[in-house]
């Protein structure tokens, strides 16, 4: 190697000596204080990019800095390897899935080699492959036995495009699938469930339990679980049929002038059948079915509906009101049923304008001011001092609540309740590349757990491809027939999968013992390790793998497998690579790669323009003069110190003097 | 030395403040720059050599290629990356004093005592108390102050 900088020769000379040296291995040991640094893993689409690049930096700044502060530092990599891209590229290209995606895993673990990262690559996982899935299996059989999962019919989030289910976490926007932004449409199917509902409290409460995340990530994760304290209120049909409605604003039910059920209500065929509006009815209800989510959430939803013709009883006054079907009310919050309150709901008020329903005030403004029923123009959400309201009249808002629930408790119409925005887990998929859900149909047995002993459940070779709504999975015969564990008898194989997300729940464990082969990681490894002290990634991961991740954590607590109560420690969401003002995209046509970096400058300059050019939260604006600059930088490091090396190297041991002499 | 040491370590270790950790050891090879140019007939090699070997454990982190082999370079057996972290000493940083130049229109007009990183607001007050910049000073408006940390402190007057 000459006098010039030859980043070349000096990184790849540098990275052959790390790997034979294992110079990033890392086992347990008791004489120094651990600490677990992670980035959260790639999809291995085949191509490292600049977020990449980012997020990795970022990381592997802080595990050598903490390595030489003297912790023992954990820093893994591996690979979220299921999903949907591998079989989009195998229906274009003909390429098995899992083929596509051990080339990939191949050439990107090159890609990240090149950028020097200090990771033990002894502990590499990948979610495809059979020696994690079997415990990503396990997981759900334990899941199951707990009644943590469940199947159920419900009207799920259906792609049209992607011909997959998709959870609510997954539609965003204004009700585009978050994958190819297509509208999502509703669908009724049998699908399993994780009940995360059951840690719903504890995944709000734990929160304050996390100084170390970023507040906007804690404010998303509580706003998703939307806890909000109300009453669930009795009413029913005159024909005695409950409807029970939950509401935050109790204090307004005597100004309940009429009732709407979701057009999904179990209730609306039984109330209309027989009936003249029966097929009115019916043709409506189609109708929204029909309608995207889109529209069904939009503040501006042009709201319409219909009279059933049947009425309900208020239980509070034993008013008679009638029950309508809107477009407005969803079956997915509350309990599909809603107590119109016009006068103080702006929703309601432009609903009973349109239909002319009654607008009855309930609650007066507290400056004196008169509202008029007749005449309001826009509704009063507002607290203020209840009027007609039986044993609340006269008392301001915050205190008629209280009253108000008392009362409905006291009376048996209703009680009090704590209603969550956070729905059951939806993780059946009906693709193929995924982990395959460990479930057995029987005609005798019914719903049989795979034994553990038989996991994991293989996913087979002899698949095809093709665009339909149903799992690959269930053209396979050789996957599809099996025995009954119980009866052996003939049975068939659940076909769905699950959910990307399920997989990596639970990732950050498997690192500490990656090649465990009898439990679904060493308990004493887990122990010593976590938590994860410092994780880092995107912050598009707030409320989906995040909120997953502490989930399986509670439950694998509960299950006696951990002991901590939060994954993450800390958690540093980095910021965007943008270019010319914009997020880097093929679309934008403004992408540099880390490979023509890296190879016109070396990963030392790419590394070092990332982590100078912005703090880790922002974003990062891209400049190709500031890559010069911090070439050259480089460059007049290495003429300063090479130029005096050989005087140097003949100067005896750095440790014979002290470093505050300077 | 020991200003940059402990500017990196507590940009990365409190506030994942790279940038500015970045920085400074930027500085600190203008700093080594102009000592060596200063004092070429009369090197202190064993100093220098304690001041390259900081300067490399500090890049170490940030950029692992460059570091590892420049610590070979000057006589270090591989891998920096299983060094300590060079420590700083928190009481001498307090301490310590640096003797600044106080100019008026570019002249040498005194010098001052003053604690390392004085802020600038500091500095020019100070320097302002000084009898004989106050001469030549009186009666002429201050057009600007120019601070640079640790060495001088320019006032341009008329």
């Amino acid at each position: 190697m000459g006098k010039r900088y030859n980043f070349e020769a000096i990184e790849s000379k540098w990275q052959k000596y790390w790997d034979e040296k294992k110079l990033y291995k890392t086992v347990e040991r008791d004489d120094r204080e651990k600490y677990y640094v992670l980035e959260m893993f790639p999809y291995p689409s085949g191509n490292l990019h600049m977020g990449h690049v980012r997020n990795y930096s970022i990381g592997d700044v802080v595990a050598r800095f903490k390595k030489m502060r003297g912790y023992n530092v954990l820093h893994p990599m591996g690979w979220d390897a299921f999903g949907l891209p591998a079989e989009n590229a195998a229906i274009k290209h003909g390429t098995p899935p899992s083929q596509w995606t051990w080339r990939n895993i191949a050439t990107m673990k090159e890609q990240l080699k090149g950028l020097g990262l200090s990771y033990d690559w002894d502990r590499e996982i990948a979610t495809c492959h059979p020696d994690y899935y079997r415990w990503t299996q396990w997981i759900f059989l334990q899941f199951f036995k707990k009644g943590l999962a469940y199947k159920a019919k419900s009207a799920v989030n259906w792609c049209p495009s992607c011909n997959t289910v998709l959870a609510n976490e997954q539609v965003v926007g204004e009700g585009w699938c978050e994958r190819c932004g297509t509208v999502v449409k509703k669908r009724n199917l049998e699908q399993w469930f994780f009940r995360i509902t059951d840690y719903a409290e504890e995944l709000l409460r734990d929160l304050e339990k996390l100084p170390g995340w970023p507040e906007k990530v804690k404010t998303m994760q509580r706003n998703w679980i939307g806890r909000s304290e109300g009453v669930e209120i009795h009413f029913r049909t005159e024909d005695g049929d409950p409807i029970p409605v939950f509401t935050t604003r109790h204090d307004t039910v005597y100004g309940a002038t009429y009732l709407v059920l979701a057009p999904e209500h179990p209730l609306v065929e039984k109330l209309t059948k027989g009936t003249e509006y029966e097929e009115p009815i019916n043709e409506f209800v189609d109708k929204i079915r029909q309608m995207d989510y889109i529209q069904r959430t939009s503040m501006e939803l042009e709201k319409e509906g219909m009279f059933t013709g049947a009425y309900a009883i208020n239980p509070l006054n034993n008013e008679r009101i009638p029950i309508w079907v809107a477009n407005y009310v969803l079956m997915e919050y509350g309990t599909g049923a809603v107590m119109a309150v016009p006068a103080h709901d702006q929703r309601d008020l432009e609903f009973a304008r349109k239909y002319e329903l009654p607008v009855r005030i309930v609650v007066q403004p507290q400056n004196g001011e008169e509202l008029d029923g007749d005449s309001l123009k826009e509704a009063f959400a507002e607290e203020g001092i209840s009027v007609n309201s039986g044993p609340i009249s006269g008392l301001p808002t915050a205190e008629a609540k209280e009253k108000m629930a008392d009362y409905i408790e006291e009376k048996g119409l209703g009680e009090r309740k704590v209603n969550y925005r956070l729905k059951d887990w939806l993780i059946s998929r009906q693709r193929y590349w995924g982990a395959p859900i460990p479930i057995i149909y029987c005609d005798h047995c019914g719903i049989v757990p795979v034994p553990e002993e038989d996991l994991p459940v293989y996913l087979p070779e002899d698949v095809e491809f093709k665009p339909t709504g149903e799992s690959p999975l269930k053209y396979s015969s050789e996957f599809l027939n099996t025995s009954c564990p119980q009866c052996g008898g003939a049975a068939v194989r659940e076909t769905d999968t699950m959910d990307t997300f399920v997989c990596s729940s639970w990732y950050f464990l498997r690192y500490t013992s990656p090649r465990e082969r009898d439990h679904v990681f060493d308990k004493d490894k887990a122990e010593y390790w976590m938590n994860v002290d410092q994780y880092i990634g995107g912050v598009e991961h707030a409320i989906l793998h995040l909120m997953y991740a502490r989930f399986f954590t509670k439950v694998l607590r509960d299950f006696g497998y951990v002991s901590v109560d939060e994954p993450f420690q800390n958690l540093l969401t980095q910021g965007m690579v943008l270019k010319d003002g914009a997020k880097m995209s093929k679309s934008k046509g403004n992408v540099v790669t880390p490979e023509e970096i890296v190879s016109e400058y070396g990963a030392d300059t790419a590394r070092l323009f990332i982590l100078f050019a912005s703090p880790p939260e922002r974003d990062l604006e891209w400049s190709d003069e500031a890559v010069e600059g911090c070439y050259r930088f480089l460059n007049r490091v290495w003429r300063l110190v090479t130029g005096y090396a050989d005087d140097l190297k003949e100067i005896g041991n750095f440790d014979n003097y002290s470093l505050n002499n300077s | 030395m020991n200003t940059a040491v402990k500017k990196v370590t507590e940009d990365i270790e409190k506030r994942f403040h790279f940038n500015t950790a970045i920085s400074a050891v930027m500085e600190l090879v203008n700093e080594i720059h102009d000592y060596i140019e200063s004092s070429k007939e009369n090197l202190n090699l064993p100093l220098l050599k304690k001041v390259f070997t900081n300067l490399v454990l500090l890049l170490a982190p940030f950029t692992p290629h460059i570091a590892e082999e420049l610590w070979e370079r000057i006589g270090h057996e591989p891998s920096v990356h299983e060094q300590s972290w060079p420590g700083y000493d928190e009481e001498a940083l307090k301490t310590k004093t640096v003797t600044m130049i106080v100019q008026v229109n570019g002249k040498v007009r005194g010098r001052m005592e003053v604690p390392v990183d004085m802020a600038e607001e500091d500095i020019k007050e100070k320097a302002l108390e000084l009898e004989n910049v106050k001469n030549h000073i009186r009666g002429k408006e201050i057009l600007k102050a120019i601070v640079v940390p640790n060495k001088l402190v320019n006032f341009a007057v008329k």
